[in-house]
């Protein structure tokens, strides 16, 4: 029941970087590798965090493997789009690039109050008030002075920034 | 154009009350470096993502009901994740079950024992087959029938091992519902169902020779 609940994120996840042909193939393969470990007692949280770890790997493997039915690159046909889904022609770089570790790559560079910021406020969606509590709450006492939610939105726009950076970085690096 | 932080925010909303949340719904409406900047933000935000709701309804007769099928079939099975990968392969590779079965039976060459080669590919489709049994010659003539290799066969036949991950996503297969044409098409020919088991009524016309090499290649081991 925990594999098939997260099964529709993997698909998400995977239909973001993985032509639409092909997307259940590998959200199956993902969970397939994910019930293949799960059965050593590990708690929800860690059966997660492999799970999107598997998926990282699979959709990485998915672009290294040769493949019999080679699809056309959507430069090869501009009208492919149920193959490739709409707009993907249009200077798409996501395939090319790891999405997980350009967010990694931005989060490191990060301290922890920030971190914090960026995983509540920017990636779980909950408001710049309930972040701030949440920080003070939790790092309270290393905190000088508090998080205030003013922070909290300077603090997401700079990562915003940085993210984009990186993004371009990863795209100049192609 | 869009922006890419409503975009974003339509599409937490959504996936939040149990909706499609397709990403390339959204994704679709941004191009270039905002695609992949909305990209990165709905990855992030799935990968902590609590997931949705359960919804048996949905989930019933859809691909990933097929799919919970077959992987109980290899749970519970002696033969890895056959159940799963076989049918796959062979859908993909868009060949009827008796049609396999014929071009598998003579790569072996055994021609004459063609409906124990069924029996036992059927059982290779079920999970019944003991995985270690199947000779490395019935794998490799088997992969070059669906497209795949022996040793991703043999990878996949494995046990469910606890605590160890399958190796590298060596095997790639359609896991996807079958096409509805092909099962039509497949059902016309009562591919569907199950051949008899081995040794359970032996057609009278079977050669004892033939009928016991085909034993020794899936039974037998390598």
């Amino acid at each position: 029941m925990l594999a098939f609940r997260r099964l529709g994120d993997v698909e998400r996840r995977v239909r973001i970087k993985i032509p639409k042909a092909d997307v259940q193939d590998v959200a199956m393969e993902v969970m397939t590798s994910a019930i293949r470990t799960a059965f050593d007692g590990q708690s929800v949280g860690q059966f997660v965090s492999l799970l999107h770890t598997i998926t990282d790997r699979r959709i990485a493997d998915y672009h290294r493997r040769p493949r019999l039915d080679t699809q056309p690159l959507p430069e090869e046909n501009q009208e492919s789009d149920d193959i490739w889904g709409e707009g993907a022609v249009d200077d798409d770089f996501t395939s090319e690039v790891d999405l997980r570790s350009v967010i990694n790559q931005a989060m490191d560079e990060l301290s922890d109050a920030h971190r914090m910021v960026v995983d509540l406020y920017v990636f779980r969606k909950e408001t710049a008030k309930e972040t701030a509590e949440e920080v003070n709450m939790a790092l309270g006492d290393d905190l000088d002075p508090e998080m205030t939610e003013s922070n909290v939105h300077q603090i997401a726009k700079r990562f915003r920034v940085r993210l984009k950076e990186l993004l371009e970085d990863a795209r100049g690096g192609e | 154009m869009a922006d890419v932080d409503n975009l974003f925010s339509e599409f937490v909303t959504e996936h939040r009350a149990g909706g499609e949340a397709d990403p390339l719904a959204f994704l679709d409406q941004v191009q270039g470096a905002e695609r992949a900047e909305l990209a990165t933000l709905i990855d992030g935000y799935l990968v902590r993502s609590p997931g949705q709701a359960w919804d048996a309804e949905a989930f019933e007769g859809s691909p990933s009901a097929l799919w919970a099928e077959e992987m109980s079939r290899s749970l519970e099975g002696a033969a890895g994740t056959w159940p799963v990968l076989l049918p796959s392969l062979r859908e993909r590779a868009r060949i009827k079950r008796s049609e396999l079965v014929e071009r598998l039976a003579d790569r072996l060459g055994v021609g004459g024992g063609r409906d124990l080669v069924g029996s036992y590919y059927h059982r290779m489709e079920q999970g019944q087959l003991a995985s270690d049994g199947v000779s490395t010659r019935v794998l490799t003539a088997l992969a070059e029938i669906v497209g795949s290799t022996a040793e991703a066969l043999r990878e996949a036949g494995r046990g469910i091992d606890p605590g160890e991950e399958a190796s590298g996503g060596a095997v790639f297969a359609r896991s996807a519902a079958p096409d509805p044409e092909w099962i039509a098409s497949a059902a016309q020919e009562d591919l569907l169902e199950p051949p008899q088991s081995p040794g359970a009524s032996q057609p009278e016309n079977q050669p004892d020779a033939a009928a016991s090499e085909v034993d020794r290649l899936f039974t037998g081991g390598d």
